[in-house]
């Protein structure tokens, strides 16, 4: 065992919202050829058949107006290139049709090729350069999210491609439920109660201790009173705060201010950075849910299926769907002092059933009911190693005006 | 307070990035149907009544997430899993949430 995982007391995931790995580091390659991101020459067909090639022109917000489609059907078209039936081999060649459908616009219609200049992400691209950047996570349903998200709660979906959100009554317990079970400590933390989290209807059984809210999160880090597992979602809406101001989305879902996402990652950041002994005790995941109908170029592997049918109503494709194919790849990055800098992790694949795998097994010597997809699932604090970098090797983020 | 020698900086959004009233994401109109199904098990005096099918924006979205959230907080768990046999009289958004403002 290395010391960096002696040394772990927590594990800290911070999920946001529907953006690709290419459309957000994909650039990086060119700084780093062991990233696995563009070349520049991908490509994809439009309505008209002309071939539209990525371009670094993504901007923060108002780019893409039309919420790209990411839903089970629509994700198919973009992996498969509009292919229908046996046989038939994912290329993902379908994103420019599948936006067009909504736009009904071809020029628009290319913005899902769009991707970011990394000075643009200065957050997310230094976290990325400086820890353990993950070559092949994938989000675990080709489809929206709240499928996607039941998988880091709960290791699978229970048979869902879609936006019910209602586990209530199944027979595999969600991370926070084995926690506590075992006496152990986990909570969400939510932005504040006007977004709220995805979580509390299923959750509700473990209230309050299962559930604080950001501002709680700053204050339990400071205090050194952060629970063994902590995940935490972004800000979902631009609402009012406290005293007039104004809280920005913060979780990057086009056309949310993608600035307003990176503070709130760097927040997270500095909240356990400011921390000496929360910063060496801790490791923290920050990832998205899904893909968000952006162009990746990474065909999405085939998985073992958790052992559930979606059936072909369901699906909207006119094919039911048995779990055994992952998702569009999502940009993922773990964060601890012990990670040596410029970390590739390539040559294995991720999905979102890791993060309960690996707090199970970590916390509860893998003690509880799973799927077997869960199971065989990657676990990732091997990545921790024994030295311990030093502070000037370490950033900060500073928010200016 | 300790010094930092690595520095990274990051700017504000521009201050037109905030826009409480363009309409909800999916994902919100998802959260808040779903919210109002966990409402009609809480007690009636802490139901809104409202239509969440009359909800557009976000700024009306996060009034009602926060009075149910507020709610479902703290209550130790949701009551029973019947639906309300009694219909309940529907409420508009802008009657719990704030009015939505013109913007030029």
């Amino acid at each position: 065992m290395s010391i960096g995982l002696k040394n772990l007391k927590h594990i800290v995931v911070l999920m946001m919202e529907n953006r690709s790995f290419d459309h957000m580091l994909g650039a990086l390659k060119k700084e780093n050829p062991r990233i696995n991101g563009l070349n520049g020459n991908e490509s994809n067909p439009d309505s008209t058949g002309a071939m539209v090639t990525v371009q670094p022109l993504a901007d923060y917000q108002d780019q893409l107006n039309d919420d790209p489609d990411h839903h089970f059907p629509g994700t198919d078209l973009q992996l498969f290139g509009g292919q229908k039936g046996a046989g038939r081999v994912a290329n993902m060649q379908g994103f420019v049709q599948s936006y067009f459908t909504q736009t009904k616009n071809v020029n628009r219609s290319h913005q899902i090729m769009y991707y970011f200049k990394p000075e643009k992400l200065p957050v997310l691209t230094t976290l990325a350069k400086e820890f353990a950047l993950f070559n092949s996570w994938f989000s675990s349903i080709p489809g929206p999210t709240i499928c996607n998200r039941a998988f880091s709660h709960y290791g699978t979906s229970f048979g869902q491609v879609g936006m019910n959100i209602f586990y209530i009554g199944k027979d595999i317990d969600s991370i926070y439920g084995r926690m506590l079970s075992a006496g152990h400590t986990a909570k969400i933390y939510y932005y504040d109660q006007q977004s709220s989290t995805m979580e509390i209807v299923n959750l509700l059984q473990h209230q309050p201790e299962l559930f604080g809210t950001f501002s709680q999160f700053e204050a339990d880090c400071k205090a050194g009173k952060l629970p063994d597992y902590s995940f935490i979602e972004p800000a979902y809406n631009d609402h009012p705060g406290p005293g007039g101001g104004q809280i920005l989305a913060s979780d990057q879902h086009p056309t949310h201010n993608v600035q307003a996402g990176e503070r709130f990652i760097g927040m997270v950041y500095n909240a356990i950075r400011g921390n000496d002994a929360l910063w060496g005790s801790t490791a923290l995941l920050v990832l998205y849910d899904e893909h968000g109908g952006l162009y990746d170029h990474v065909v999405p592997p085939d998985c073992t299926s958790d052992g559930f049918v979606a059936k072909q109503g369901d699906t909207g494709t006119g094919m039911p769907f048995g779990f055994d194919r992952l998702g569009v790849r999502v940009p993922a990055i773990l964060i601890s002092p012990y990670i040596p800098r410029g970390t590739i992790v390539d040559g294995r694949i991720f999905e979102h059933a890791s993060i309960p795998n690996t707090v199970t097994e970590y916390f509860l010597d893998g003690d509880a009911k799973r799927t077997v997809r869960e199971k065989g699932s990657e676990t990732f604090l091997d990545l921790l190693g024994d030295r311990l970098r030093p502070d000037d090797e370490i950033p900060w983020f500073e928010f200016g005006g | 307070m300790k010094k930092h020698t690595y520095i990274v900086k990051v700017l504000k959004p521009h201050a037109k990035a905030y826009n409480p009233d363009r309409l909800m994401t999916e994902l919100v109109r998802n959260q808040i149907l779903h919210l109002s199904v966990a409402e009609r098990h809480l007690e009636e005096r802490h139901q809104t009544g409202t239509d969440v099918h009359s909800i557009r924006t976000e700024r009306e979205a996060s009034e009602y997430i926060r009075h149910l959230t507020s709610k479902l907080h703290g209550t130790k768990r949701a009551k029973g899993t019947a639906r309300k046999s009694r219909a309940t009289k529907r409420k508009s958004a802008s009657k719990v949430a704030p009015k939505r403002r013109n913007r030029s």
